[in-house]
């Protein structure tokens, strides 16, 4: 680990470069794009030497080691390596402490690595794709914001600061999405991504105060520790104590198990930051924001904040069934849903968005059987890939000036070969082609396969809903492969429709850049490369793409992963799925390959050599297309059912208010005050014998008061 | 034998205030109108001596055979007084000199004025407070209409003194009352006096004027007017150290002479108190002059002190101490926010015409509204815990309806001080204001530090001199 001095400069410094963007107009643009960059890429550099230098240190780790068939059996009771370095007490009211504090381990060494390095790269990336906008500052401070909340919530080691950061990534996401807040899209769907992570925030804090009410404490230390040794615990106004495993607590009106209702409330919370099923609608909708950001945030790492709950809170989840067995339902129901939405949308970046809501979904059904470390490994490689994609896809919209729409691509390879490379091999990644029993592979490989082998073991070993979670990951993996295909063919492949088009058809950001204009009636409207800026880090993502998989495989889900992840993610003793993986039939090592080869070559018929026929299946309308394009009617019946009868709830409480609470409240104390202090003020009629009245009156009463209780008493 | 210096130390403070007057007298009569503006520090810094004075002797003693005692409690009153006093003083000089009005009469009226707050605190005996009262009331007449070229001015004298000798005449007569039905003009004495029906109506009219004294309802009557028309510096001293004294007299008569009769006049003080604040808070909502309005204010927050009397001596008296010596800065703190407040011209008066300060003078605007966030009460500021003692006295005490009043009545109130904020934040800037003296600008920061913000931090220790302080009482 590195020294605290850096590590306290890779979590804090980000947010204190964020505050520059306060004085841009004194210091200028340049300086405040310079200062976040500068700060937040060797915030990624150091990040990357910490994680190489502790994966390094692991010894016996060359990279191409053979797999260990006899993996070390799940040592109960082993030493968790961490290290807090506390920054300053926050909240301290009797037993509710929470400290700001960084915790390093093996968990937040990895999220570390992930988020400056991702965060850097876009930075970095940002100074050309941004290169018109007039609020640059703006821009550069809200990405080091939220570089810095989401190292708060990943550094945490309380529920507190956690739900700190976890709001302030919230926060910065909101910014982000709304960053060209002048158009009303991304105005709606700013607000959209905030409403929904309500819904998802409020199970969050909910779970926060039940692990409170149960364990009288939100540090993770030893909220943990009492789950991992099933410590009797006394939960608020509780005579008894009860082993906490078997402790039962009052929800609602139910007697429930309480790491179950915990598990559940706290999934909620992710499932709102993750976009997973029920509360994903907001994550195509915060596309309207520009690319980086999508790369970053919505796909990369905010999103992923869900997951690396689950994991943190692996000890609570491996002793809950139902919380676990819904994280798997969810999960595996949103990777296989949004793979098939995915296939049918023609906006390039809402493909690559359904694509990240999937690839999450893997994640967490992973993570509900019990093989936390594939998540997190899933998690890992996939920020490579995802902000990859996204990236590459920001360089063709930014190549084809604001274009994205798919449907007005196409031939796109000649003119912008690098971009076209780091696609490909963005593609292949993420569709995961390698060689079973080889060490030949793309990272999404490794990562995924991990994931259906786990998950196979584990619906084998009967955990809850592990065989479906496989088939529908074995199916969504076949989707995968067919859309990321359709995204390439249609992009850079085929006839150039775009220059049937004028590409000013759909240029709502155009208006938003007033020298935009200038910028894109300048040139002749032909596709062109992007620059260098954008390129370096397509460059380097596309190294994470290739070789991030191979090289930490052995680490995060091989043999070496109980010394790699040394107690930050806990097992059960009886939860052997990561090495039970090794066990499953050949055949299911084989069908992740043939099913994306399927989705290959089903996607390379139809949008390559065939190109009408998906048009043709797009146009004739067909109820699955139609139901797959519209996105299941997600958005539809949310807006009849929770916006409309929202709304309605409003107005009934609303007119309610006014005429009733307002009129006899407010309004009506209002309307007696006012005119009390009318009559009041008319008593002073300045004439001396009228006050002099008053005060001789006033001795009379109150003589005559004590009179009569003078005479009541006798 | 009497001890001679014991006697000097108790009536100290006093016996320097008059002599100074008197020399001031000479002084002024040799010198003439070169000793007016110098009379004005020479009177101020008398007067802090003079709180100096009566914190030297802090513990109290007795004089006179019983004429005077002090004690801690009114000790701690004298203090807060003085300094207040001189205050006052200091930041007249100003206004005075612009008005063309500066005389040295005007220090030794405030001298004389403060001299008679002395002696009613200080009093043991009915004789000494009526004359107390008298030299405090006189002095304050001649001071309401100083300005006598006005007309406003003159007629505010006129009125004040006309009412304050009815108020006065039922004092005395309730004190004579007493005095015949017990026997003796000694507090002690009458307290340990068999209470008839006949010392209880004097109780009463004693009461009466004593209410006047303070301005609460419904003899408040006189308050507006004389607030509106009397000199605003005379106003800020009335509205500042005489409230403060005039207050803890009327708590040091109910509680050390009719203690043990509190149930035949907590009503009585109840009803006073809740109709002082419904009468102050609904009262200050219509009015557009900002010296009536503060007048108002006052009156209101007479009533907010009387509850704490009402809860009598043992849970009263130190709350009552600490929401007065807080309410009596914030008072003068405001009342020089309207000295501050001046065109070309003459003096502002109307609210409307506060409108743009926080653009015209940020500092002025902050400091006054930090004041009138701690008048009305509202928390972080200091005003706030001076009303939460006297509200949870009068909850110990079992006062609710009046407790009740005095909630929502501070509800009532916050929309006349809102309003004050409103228009010194939001509302458009009329007109450029002119240079303030350096005296009232300190005076406003002062107060501000010291009631919105320093007593912040140090509530508790004053609550803990205040309570034991309060402990003389007993003693």
């Amino acid at each position: 680990m590195l020294p605290d001095i850096l590590i306290l400069y890779i979590v804090l410094a980000p947010g204190l470069v964020a505050l520059t963007g306060l004085a841009h107009k004194q210091i200028g643009d340049k300086i405040v794009m310079g200062l976040t960059t500068a700060v937040v890429l060797s915030a990624g550099a150091l990040s990357l030497i910490q994680l190489f230098a502790y994966v390094a240190g692991l010894g016996g780790h060359t990279g191409t080691e053979e797999h260990h068939a006899s993996l070390v059996a799940a040592t109960t009771g082993m030493e968790i390596k961490q290290h807090v370095i506390t920054l300053m007490p926050w909240i301290s009211v009797g037993e509710f402490q929470a400290n700001w504090a960084i915790r390093v381990d093996t968990l937040s060494i990895v999220m570390m690595a992930v988020i400056t390095g991702v965060s850097g790269l876009v930075h970095l990336y940002s100074w050309g794709y941004m290169s018109e906008d007039p609020h640059k500052a703006r821009f550069f401070s809200y990405l080091s914001l939220f570089t810095f909340m989401m190292l708060m919530l990943v550094t945490a080691d309380n529920f507190i600061q956690l739900f700190f950061g976890w709001e302030g990534v919230g926060l910065a996401s909101y910014l982000l999405i709304g960053f060209w807040y002048q158009n009303k899209a991304p105005n709606d769907a700013s607000i959209k991504a905030f409403v929904t992570n309500r819904v998802g925030d409020f199970g969050l804090a909910l779970g926060i105060m039940a692990v409170f009410f149960v364990f009288r404490s939100v540090e993770f230390g030893p909220v943990l520790d009492a789950v991992r040794n099933n410590v009797a615990v006394v939960p608020v106004g509780f005579t008894e104590a009860a082993p906490v495993r078997d402790l039962m607590i009052p929800f609602l009106h139910w007697n429930l198990n309480a790491l179950e209702v915990i598990g559940v409330l706290l999934f909620i919370g992710a499932m709102g930051k993750s976009a997973q099923f029920f509360l994903h609608v907001w994550l195509p909708d915060a596309m309207e924001g520009p690319t980086p950001v999508s790369a970053l945030i919505h796909a990369a790492t905010m999103v992923t904040a869900g997951v690396y709950l689950v994991c943190l809170l692996s000890p609570i989840y491996e002793y809950t069934f139902w919380a676990a067995g819904m994280i798997t339902i969810v999960g595996a129901v949103t990777a296989l849903y949004a793979a098939t939405v995915g296939m049918a949308q023609n906006d390039i970046k809402r493909v690559i968005a359904y694509s990240t809501c999937s690839q999450l979904g893997y994640m967490f059904f992973v993570a509900g059987v019990g093989a936390y470390e594939a998540a997190m490994f899933h998690l890992f490689t996939h920020a490579f890939f995802k902000a990859l994609l996204f990236l590459g896809a920001g360089s063709v919209i930014h190549g084809m000036h604001h274009e994205q729409d798919m449907r007005r691509m196409g031939g796109l390879a000649k003119f912008m070969p690098l971009t076209y490379a780091a696609m490909m091999i963005g593609t292949i990644a993420i569709i995961g082609l390698g060689i079973p029993h080889t060490q030949i592979g793309f990272a999404g490989f490794f990562s995924k396969d991990a994931i259906l082998e786990s998950t196979f073991a584990a619906g084998q070993s009967k955990v809850m809903f592990g065989q479906v979670a496989f088939w529908f990951g074995l199916i969504a993996a076949f989707l995968t492969s067919f859309y990321s295909w359709r995204l390439i063919y249609m992009t850079f492949h085929g006839p150039k429709t775009w220059e049937a088009h004028d590409h000013h058809d759909n240029h709502a950001l155009e208006d938003v850049h007033g020298v935009d204009e200038a910028h894109g009636h300048a040139h002749d409207h032909t596709p062109h490369e992007s620059p260098l800026v954008m390129l370096v880090p397509l460059g380097l993502l596309s190294l994470g793409a290739i070789f991030a998989g191979v090289y930490f495989y052995d680490a995060f889900v091989d043999s070496n992963n109980e010394t790699f992840w040394a107690g930050a993610i806990y097992r059960a003793a009886e939860n052997h799925v990561l090495h039970d993986r090794h066990n499953v039939p050949e055949w299911v090592l084989y069908a992740p390959l043939v099913v994306t080869i399927a989705g290959f070559l089903i996607a390379t018929f139809t949008y390559y050599f065939n190109r009408g026929v998906g048009k043709r299946v797009a146009d004739s309308g067909g109820p699955l297309h139609s139901l797959f394009y519209n996105k299941w009617y997600f958005d539809e019946i949310y807006q009849a059912t929770l916006i409309k009868g929202s709304a309605m709830l409003g107005n009934l409480f609303w007119k309610a208010d006014k005429k009733i609470i307002d009129g006899i409240g407010p309004d009506g104390v209002v309307a007696v005050t006012k005119a009390s202090a009318g009559r009041l003020s008319k008593m002073h009629t300045g004439y001396l014998y009228h006050y002099a009245f008053v005060i001789i009156g006033a001795a009379l009463v109150f003589g005559g008061i004590l009179w009569l209780r003078a005479g009541g008493a006798n | 034998m009497i001890d001679f210096t014991a006697m000097i130390l108790t009536v100290g403070p006093e016996l320097w205030l008059v002599a100074i007057a008197l020399i001031g007298v000479l002084v002024g009569a040799t010198l003439k109108d070169r000793f007016n503006s110098v009379s004005i520090k020479f009177g101020a810094l008398a007067l802090f001596a003079a709180a100096a004075f009566s914190l030297m002797n802090y513990e109290g003693g007795e004089a006179f055979n019983g004429l005077v005692r002090t004690n801690t409690f009114v000790n701690f009153a004298k203090f807060v007084s003085y300094v207040l006093a001189g205050f006052a003083l200091l930041t007249s000089e100003g206004f005075l000199k612009r008005h063309g009005t500066i005389r040295y009469e005007y220090s030794l009226l405030i001298l004389l004025a403060s001299f008679g707050m002395g002696m009613i605190l200080s009093a043991a005996d009915l004789m000494t407070l009526y004359m107390g009262v008298e030299t405090l009331s006189l002095s304050s007449y001649v001071l309401a209409a100083f300005h006598r070229d006005s007309a406003k001015a003159s007629e505010a004298g006129l009125k004040y003194f006309v009412l304050g000798a009815l108020a006065s005449g039922m004092l005395l007569y309730g004190a004579s009352l007493v005095y015949g039905f017990s026997g003796s003009t000694e507090y002690a004495v009458i307290a340990a006096a068999d209470p008839s029906i006949g010392m209880m109506f004097g109780m009463v009219l004693m009461i009466v004027g004593l209410a006047f004294k303070v301005s609460a309802a419904p003899m408040h009557i006189w308050t507006p007017d004389v607030y509106e028309g009397a000199p605003t510096p005379v106003v800020a001293f009335f509205a500042s150290a005489p409230k403060m004294a005039s207050m803890v007299v009327f708590a040091n008569v109910m509680f050390t002479m009719f203690g043990d009769v509190i149930d035949q006049w907590q009503l009585i003080i109840c009803i006073i108190a809740g109709l002082s604040m419904i009468v102050g808070s609904l009262g200050a909502l219509t009015q557009t002059n900002i010296k009536r309005l503060l007048g108002y204010s006052s009156i209101a927050n007479m009533g907010y002190a009387l509850v704490a009397v009402a809860a009598g001596p043992e849970l009263g008296a130190g709350p009552l101490l600490v929401f007065l010596t807080l309410y009596v800065i914030a008072s003068l703190g405001l009342f020089m926010g309207v000295l501050a407040m001046r065109r070309k011209g003459g003096m502002v008066e109307g609210i409307n015409e506060l409108g743009g300060l926080m653009r015209k003078r940020p500092v002025l605007a902050i400091a006054l509204s930090i004041l009138i966030f701690s008048m009305a009460g509202l928390p972080p500021f200091g005003g706030f815990f001076g009303k939460w003692e006297v509200l949870s006295a009068g909850v110990e005490a079992g006062l609710m309806p009046v407790v009740i009043i005095l909630v929502l009545a501070s509800v009532v109130s916050l929309g006349y001080y809102l309003r004050l904020i409103k228009i010194m934040w939001f509302d458009e800037p009329t007109e450029r204001f002119e240079a303030v003296d350096g005296p009232v600008t300190i005076t406003v920061l002062l107060a501000a530090l010291i009631a919105g913000i320093l007593f912040l931090f140090f509530i508790s220790a004053l609550s803990g001199w205040a309570g034991t302080a309060a402990l003389g009482l007993a003693g």
